[in-house]
């Protein structure tokens, strides 16, 4: 776990500035994802934070995920899959990428089926919570 | 489609008026998303002089539209400004959720489409495994993408949404 040392910035590690800079996101949306487990980086001697350069590939992924709508808690278990206490290789790459493309194929599957559900809803129109099949199917769901 | 009103609490039938208990058995809904819903002012009911929670039967309508509206992805606040948006904050009618449910599947198919864009994507990412950071535009956004802005190229960055 050498990343994890304190220590000075070498010329490929970024600064949280230079992140930001590099991502077109603010740096407080760098220290979130930080806080929330997305992205790992190491603290110098004074405390600074420092990323690999393999933070600008994680951001580019959490951000265009963001970006249509995925929960950052769905892109957490995804990005497991990619290791954090070494640069990933083009194999951990490739899982990754596998992985998250079935994710998605997941979910518009999903919102295809919201969308039929929505439909039969909206042509049965009986908006009544106490009948209702598909309340009745969500709150058994839920239980 | 009359709302039962708070300023006239003499005599209603009993069966006009439900406890926050009778709303959540009939709804299916657990009693503190009644609360909630209630705080979030998506739904209305008053006092009884011994303070208890009393909601119109027409909350049963609003709690469906609330049900059916999250359950395909939309946010509590989106709908509290769907629902607030019918006059008088009216329970919605048959004709007022085919609007909404209307816009509901327009956003659906929104989303549909951004993730099939990405899903595309992510197969040419693949298939070209280049997995290079330095002439990935997905992978390198501040370099060789600088010029066209900060922020993954291959993906549309306009589609940036707030995700808080």
């Amino acid at each position: 776990m050498t990343r994890n040392k304190a220590k000075k910035k070498t010329r490929s590690e970024l600064t949280v500035g230079e992140v930001a800079a590099r991502s077109g996101l603010a740096v407080s949306a760098i220290q979130f994802y930080e806080s929330k487990g997305l992205i790992v980086g190491t603290r110098t001697a004074g405390r600074r934070r420092l990323y690999g350069s393999d933070v600008l590939p994680r951001v580019a992924v959490i951000k265009t995920a963001q970006s249509v709508g995925i929960p950052l808690s769905a892109m957490r278990d995804i990005l497991t899959l990619l290791p954090t206490e070494r640069v990933p290789s083009r194999d951990d790459w490739n899982i990754f990428l596998d992985t998250w493309r079935s994710d998605v194929d997941k979910r518009v599957a999903r919102l295809h089926s919201l969308r039929a559900e929505l439909l039969k809803c909206e042509t049965c129109g009986c908006l009544s919570a106490e009948t209702c099949p598909l309340l009745a199917a969500e709150n058994a769901h839920e239980t | 489609m009359s709302v039962a009103k708070k300023s006239a609490p003499a005599g209603p039938a009993p069966a006009r008026e439900l406890t926050v208990g009778e709303v959540a058995a009939r709804s299916g809904v657990a009693v503190s998303a009644i609360h909630f819903y209630e705080s979030k002012g998506l739904i209305k009911g008053w006092r009884t002089v011994g303070n208890q929670r009393r909601y119109p039967r027409e909350v049963l309508r609003r709690v469906a539209v609330i049900k059916v509206s999250q359950r395909v992805g939309i946010p509590l606040s989106a709908i509290h400004d769907a629902l607030t948006s019918l006059p008088k904050g009216r329970t919605p009618t048959a004709e007022d959720w085919g609007t909404l449910s209307a816009r509901w599947r327009a956003d659906l198919d929104d989303r549909i489409t951004r993730l099939k864009k990405l899903r595309d994507d992510l197969t040419s990412c693949i298939g070209c495994g280049c997995l290079s950071l330095d002439s990935c535009p997905l992978y390198n956004p501040g370099d060789r993408c600088a010029k066209e802005g900060p922020g993954p190229q291959l993906l549309d960055p306009d589609l940036m949404v707030d995700s808080e």
